[in-house]
């Protein structure tokens, strides 16, 4: 292969990747927290980027400008669905497999609102404003700006999580939560005011990759589908609850996928996607990383 | 080191408590003065362990009340009890497993301000050396004994004026139960009131001032420790001296 292409497909693996990455650590702190399947995490990213779009539309402003508020919006978004619907499903729903399967059925329940509200709002049709879509050189590497710029904030923001999940009390009280739960209220975590919390910073990364994205592709209302189903698998291949096995994870699907659609066909993505899950599922059902 | 202020009074007034309207608790009543280290002891299935997730706030009673120091405790989460000085120490221990041994005591110090847990860090690992040398292992990693001393140490990092223990001796060798009751008794000798529920009944009854015993849901004896011990029922029962049988008293 040319070295060229090589960094080509490497780079556009490491986008797939880090967004990916961006979209599985919210819904791996809902599932490993709260058991909140939440199918509909991708109809937040979708959310993200339509709010981006629209913004930059209306201002002719940079995107940047307002990913910040827009995530500080999906993240009230988070607390308010939490309030009126997961924290009811928690205390209602007898046991923890019965608040998985019950989340999953509202999870679809919500997918279809948020989807049809953007049909209704924006159309269903595609929509897109690029951003910095000119072409950046490292000597003889050619590199889209746009892209550069998504690699860079999704590492910084998955860094970042990592960084307070290992190094604050905070971020240890929430791997507290995931560890032990009952350990975690016996030192005094409260589980009611960090949950609900850790679920609107879910909505709230959803929201980034959504609004990374909005530079990059074309719009739809569904455009959020395959990114639950990839982050579901991102987490399967990092093991539950495992945060840097998450983001080893979508960077190694990102790869996968990407050289494997180079090599085989685009339309054979989710093909692929699905080859890495069952695979893993065969060969180390617990996860790549786990011990 | 300063020791922690004055330990609390607990005390039980007709605790009804159950799963899922499976009644376990019939009315308990019991009272751990401060100070002091008291006993319950009692079969499997008599409903110790549901007693302490109560007294800890994990589970909601059906009815009764729970007062520390006077205050009826009924409307306070797990966080709030841990506020006011009580930590319960719970079987099958809930440690961090995958968090090093200091991330564990940093955790059981997560209400404390920044001082108060560096301090209470030093007085653990004085307590238990062995945690002081493992403060970099991970917590799952440990032997049994070692997981045990961690689940009392994330408990004292709290700083409580009340801790309450599930079984800690279950599954530990002989030595380590000996050191684990040495250190039981120090923590109380500085001032902690202590709640112990216990199968291991000879060496519980040995460090303890009062002592309770369970039955199915029930108290069925209560007073000094050392009046307990010379009692026939709880020699024969729990002290090994003969195996129940249909001679024994029906309440068994």
């Amino acid at each position: 292969m040319n070295f060229y292409l090589f960094i080509d497909l490497v780079v556009a693996g490491l986008v797939t990747g880090g967004i990916y990455a961006v979209v599985a650590l919210g819904l791996n702190l809902q599932y490993g927290l709260m058991r909140i399947m939440n199918i509909a995490h991708g109809e937040f990213l979708m959310l993200g980027a339509y709010l981006t779009y629209t913004m930059v539309k209306l201002t002719g402003l940079s995107p940047l400008w307002f990913i910040p508020p827009m995530m500080v919006a999906l993240f009230l978004l988070g607390l308010l669905l939490h309030r009126l619907i997961f924290r009811r499903l928690a205390a209602t729903s007898p046991t923890i497999e019965a608040m998985e399967s019950r989340s999953l059925i509202v999870g679809f329940g919500l997918m279809f609102i948020a989807q049809n509200a953007a049909q209704l709002t924006w159309g269903g049709g595609m929509s897109g404003q690029p951003y910095l879509d000119e072409a950046v050189k490292f000597g003889e590497v050619t590199v889209a700006a746009n892209r550069l710029l998504v690699l860079v904030v999704v590492a910084a923001a998955s860094l970042a999580l990592v960084l307070v999940l290992k190094k604050t009390l905070l971020g240890k009280a929430v791997r507290g939560m995931l560890q032990a739960p009952l350990g975690a209220m016996l030192v005094g975590i409260d589980t009611r005011r960090l949950h609900p919390a850790c679920f609107g910073l879910g909505l709230a990364l959803a929201g980034l990759a959504g609004g990374l994205l909005s530079m990059v592709y074309e719009l739809t209302p569904a455009m959020g589908e395959p990114y639950t189903i990839s982050a579901l698998i991102v987490i399967t291949l990092g093991g539950l609850g495992n945060i840097p096995g998450a983001i080893a994870g979508a960077v190694l699907l990102g790869l996968v996928e990407t050289f494997g659609m180079y090599y085989t066909s685009p339309s054979l993505k989710i093909l692929i996607s699905y080859g890495v899950l069952v695979g893993v599922l065969l060969l180390r059902p617990k996860g790549l990383f786990a011990r | 080191m300063n020791p922690p202020t004055a330990g609390l009074e607990l005390e039980v007034r007709d605790l009804r408590a159950g799963y899922g309207g499976l009644p376990v608790l019939h009315g308990i009543s019991l009272i751990a003065p401060a100070g002091r280290i008291t006993v319950l002891v009692g079969a499997n299935g008599a409903g110790k362990t549901t007693l302490l997730k109560t007294l800890a706030g994990v589970m909601a009673p059906v009815s009764g009340s729970v007062l520390v120091d006077g205050d009826t405790l009924t409307a306070d989460t797990p966080a709030d009890r841990v506020k006011r000085g009580m930590a319960l120490v719970p079987e099958g221990r809930h440690l961090f497993p995958g968090m090093s041994v200091r991330e564990n005591l940093e955790l059981g110090g997560y209400l404390a301000t920044r001082q108060q847990r560096a301090d209470m860090l030093a007085r653990v690992i004085a307590t238990f050396p062995r945690l002081g040398e493992r403060l970099a292992q991970l917590a799952g990693t440990m032997s049994g004994g070692e997981q045990q001393m961690l689940a009392i140490g994330r408990a004292l990092m709290s700083r409580p004026r009340l801790l309450l223990l599930d079984e800690p001796s279950l599954g530990l060798a002989p030595k380590m139960v000996d050191e684990m009751f040495a250190a039981l008794r120090r923590i109380n000798r500085e001032g902690t009131t202590v709640l112990l529920v216990e199968q291991n009944v000879f060496q519980a009854l040995n460090v303890a001032d009062f002592a309770y015993v369970l039955g199915h849901g029930e108290m069925i004896a209560a007073g000094a420790a050392w009046e307990l011990r010379g009692n026939e029922l709880i020699k024969r029962v729990y002290l090994g001296e003969a195996i129940p049988d249909e001679t024994a008293p029906a309440v068994w």
